[in-house]
């Protein structure tokens, strides 16, 4: 019996080291994986501000871990940026066009076998197409651009954590494409406070009405229970300020990339250049409350490259 | 006497292959006719061509239309050489001999005589007449107008949906046929329906329109009355009927060697199958073995003995009376209240002249309501009171005014619709949208919406916080009335926002 006996404080000690091996052990494999431990407990946001769009992108999307990460050889890719509205780049009401055809080229070379880009536009196709420099862009990097804008292009899924959203029509591509990457652009929103990355999902459903009569910001956080892109870029080169989300307003210079796989942290950060804290949004808080992300940006690593 | 149609090509082979490529050339303007609205020739082209447009037009405004250039070049040459546009060129000829050929063949082509050749006359006075008072119910009755407001508004919705089932094969130069997701267009039976009893009308005889209604066929036969060319039968002829039973618009009539030459052609099908060859067309004057049947007659009575046959003319009394009833119709126009009455949700697209104008000089060609990227101009029925019948209105549910857009202004041929920069345009109040606090979702339920403010181009809507909401309010000043806030409105299909006619239309002309 004396001789089995722990004094209390080897046993502390023996249980100071099972639970640092523990702590270890937990710790390795998830910085040895790729990706999805950033979810917990701390979520990592890169953000790259100065220099031209292409280096710019290319530091960033180092620090997310490249793209090959995301795009593998034969990768179907449905690149999303913000193409809603008739305006051309300057007023930054849509993504910034050489963003989205570096994006596009950069996939390509990563070995992606086609990409996609399908939007639902607010204003007529046409002329937000051409209006925002995108039909070009993606015409001279080799997407193919589709105006998702009848119901030929959508298919109906469920959408069974929803609160406010039971079920969603959603463009077909998104269940055929490996990769789903969220290009939006930030701005100033008039009724949802800011347009980031979530919001910008409002793009690749059929019926908005739908979203504002039950419940806006529920309905955002609801439809990314069911829909996660793999990879956030918002589009801080310009920014909104004012008159959002179409414009015009007053635009802001920023010159600045946010990414991150944590779409609720992303567009937590983002928020950050209006001024706001995040979890002053109501959909971001949401979503960080239904466990999607995290909103809080105290527990978010912001990464400088 | 030389005869300059004595060559190796056939007449009657270049007349089809004109006749073809005309009515391809009238298509391909016809589907070019949208967004972006780039060619080298003008895709209103047939309507510049057409005489009766243009005299309908020009007498309704008043002054010349420099547009209209190209028809007054195509009176001087149907004054040297003859009706020749009705079978060369005119694209709703062609298409009532494409319903002939597939339907009525085998109809014998014979003469009608419960209606004269005169009829299409006396429609011509009354359509001119009229024009100098409010509204021509020329629209009616103008084959290019006839032609392409049935292509839009009848067949384009269909060939809209065909299109897009065979893939949607992109334009040249990428663009789609129609930029809206659906194309729409209301009342498409009745346009339907005035286009299948003209073509019906060829059961009877082969270009009945032409012989006896075509208002245009009446002003270009007036003007060929005084051509170069002339038809000679030679003493080959044997009078066997031929040419006769050929003769699209019946113009070997009453015998087989007489001729109308205001009823003629130049389709040169009698020149060409003719088994003696005794037909020819040429400079010089025809022998005096033709009976002057083709000369003008306007007598009390009207008809004529020539030969033993019994031949109508143009008669002083019928052209009176097509005179007077022009004058009592047009005077009836003018009072017609319901186009006085300013309904309040006519709205007309920006640039439109001030009403009045604006339906005097709308010829219903249907080019704007083709070219309009949202598809929101549509024909009113009686919004616009019966002498507005058929002319553009935007219906914001339908489809808004696309802000950098100007295309309907750049397409209108008669300049109802006058031509405007974007930059213009942007400036030009065509209504003012309106808030229904009872329906608004926001307001009435406190709900986070705006979509208006949204989608507004012009940030003509605030919002203030009220009560925990954000709730709209139009900004007046800014408002221009394009509709989007209305075609964008979730609380549909009864908008909480709607936009609403400002009066006269044209709010002011700013300086530019």
């Amino acid at each position: 019996m004396e001789g089995d006996a722990i004094s209390r404080r080897e046993a502390l000690k023996k249980m100071g080291q099972i639970g640092i091996a523990a702590l270890g052990a937990g710790l390795v494999p998830a910085a040895l994986t790729s990706g999805e431990a950033w979810g917990a407990p701390a979520s990592k946001v890169c953000v790259a501000t100065g220099g031209n769009m292409a280096g710019r992108l290319g530091k960033l999307l180092k620090g997310c871990g490249g793209i090959e990460r995301f795009v593998r050889k034969g990768s179907k890719v449905y690149l999303k940026p913000n193409i809603g509205w008739a305006r051309e780049p300057q007023d930054a009401a849509d993504t910034n066009p050489d963003l989205v055809e570096l994006l596009i080229r950069l996939c390509y070379k990563a070995g992606a076998k086609e990409v996609r880009i399908y939007e639902n536009t607010c204003d007529n196709y046409v002329y937000c197409f051409q209006k925002s420099g995108i039909k070009d862009a993606a015409e001279r990097a080799g997407a193919k651009l589709y105006a998702a804008d009848s119901k030929q292009y959508y298919t109906s899924i469920k959408v069974p954590q929803g609160k406010a959203l039971k079920n969603v029509d959603i463009v077909k591509y998104l269940q055929e494409a490996d990769v789903f990457i969220n290009v939006p652009i930030a701005k100033n929103h008039s009724a949802a406070r800011y347009t980031l990355g979530m919001k910008n999902m409002m793009g690749v459903i059929f019926d908005r009405g739908y979203w504002h009569k039950s419940g806006l910001d529920q309905c955002i956080a609801d439809f990314m229970t069911v829909i996660k892109p793999q990879l956030t870029i918002v589009d801080a080169t310009r920014i909104l300020m004012t008159g959002g989300p179409k414009g015009p307003g007053q635009v802001k210079e920023l010159n600045t990339l946010v990414a991150g796989t944590d779409f609720v942290a992303v567009d937590a950060y983002a928020s950050t250049f209006f001024g706001s804290k995040g979890v002053d949004v109501p959909y971001i808080r949401l979503a960080g409350d239904m466990g999607l992300g995290t909103a809080d940006l105290s527990k978010i690593k912001v990464e400088k490259v | 006497m030389q005869h300059i149609h004595e060559v190796v090509i056939q007449m009657r082979n270049l007349r089809r292959a004109f006749q073809l490529i005309f009515f391809l050339l009238f298509i391909y303007a016809f589907l070019l006719t949208t967004y972006p609205l780039k060619s080298v020739l003008p895709h209103n082209l047939f309507f510049l061509l057409s005489p009766l447009s243009a005299a309908i037009s020009v007498i309704s405004a008043h002054r010349w239309i420099a547009a209209f250039f190209p028809a007054a070049a195509l009176v001087i040459f149907t004054i040297l050489l003859g009706r020749f546009f009705c079978s060369w060129i005119c694209p709703f000829g062609t298409m009532l001999d494409l319903v002939h050929r597939l339907f009525f063949s085998g109809a014998k082509n014979r003469e009608v005589t419960f209606i004269s050749r005169f009829t299409k006359y006396y429609i011509l006075v009354f359509v001119l007449v009229t024009s100098l008072f409010a509204v021509s119910p020329g629209y009616l009755m103008e084959p290019v107008t006839i032609a392409f407001r049935t292509m839009t508004l009848a067949f384009f919705p269909s060939i809209f949906i065909i299109w897009k089932s065979l893939g949607a094969i992109p334009l040249p130069g990428g663009f789609p046929l129609a930029p809206s997701s659906m194309v729409l267009f209301a009342g498409g039976p009745l346009f339907l329906a005035v286009f299948l009893g003209i073509a019906f009308l060829e059961s009877v005889t082969r270009r009945f329109w032409c012989r006896h209604l075509c208002p245009m066929g009446a002003l270009l036969g007036v003007c060929s009355r005084f051509t170069v060319l002339h038809k000679k039968v030679s003493d080959a002829c044997v009078e066997c009927g031929i040419c006769r039973n050929v003769c699209r618009t019946g113009a070997i009539y009453p015998g087989n060697r007489d001729f109308l030459p205001s009823e003629c052609v130049y389709c040169y099908d009698c020149k060409a199958l003719c088994p003696k060859k005794a037909i020819s067309f040429g400079l010089s004057k025809p022998a005096s073995i033709e009976p002057p049947v083709g000369r003008w007659l306007v007598m009390k009575d009207y008809r004529m003995t020539v030969g033993n046959a019994e031949v109508p003319v143009l008669s002083r009394r019928l052209l009176l009376v097509s005179l007077g009833g022009g004058v009592l119709w047009g005077l009836v126009g003018e009072a017609d209240y319901g186009s006085r009455m300013k309904y309040s949700r006519l709205i007309r697209p920006p640039g439109a002249l001030p009403e009045s104008d604006f339906t005097s000089l709308c010829l219903r060609c249907g080019e704007c309501m083709k070219v309009c990227v949202t598809n929101g101009l549509q024909p009113t029925l009686m919004e616009a009171g019966f002498s507005g019948m058929w002319t553009p209105r935007l219906v914001p549910l339908r489809g808004y005014c696309e802000e950098n857009c100007n295309l309907c202004s750049q397409v209108c041929p008669s300049g109802a619709i006058r031509p405007i920069e974007v930059k213009e345009k942007k400036r030009i109040a065509i209504g003012k949208a309106r808030i229904d606090s009872g329906k608004c979702i926001a307001w009435y339920e406190g709900l986070k919406c705006l979509v208006c403010d949204e989608h507004c181009s012009y940030r003509a809507i605030y919002w203030k916080e009220i009560r925990g909401t954000n709730r709209p309010y139009v900004d007046a000043e800014k408002c221009v009335g394009c509709g989007i806030c209305e075609n964008k409105c979730p609380t549909g299909p009864d908008p909480a926002i709607v936009v609403y006619a400002t009066g006269d239309v044209m709010k002011d002309i700013p300086q530019l």
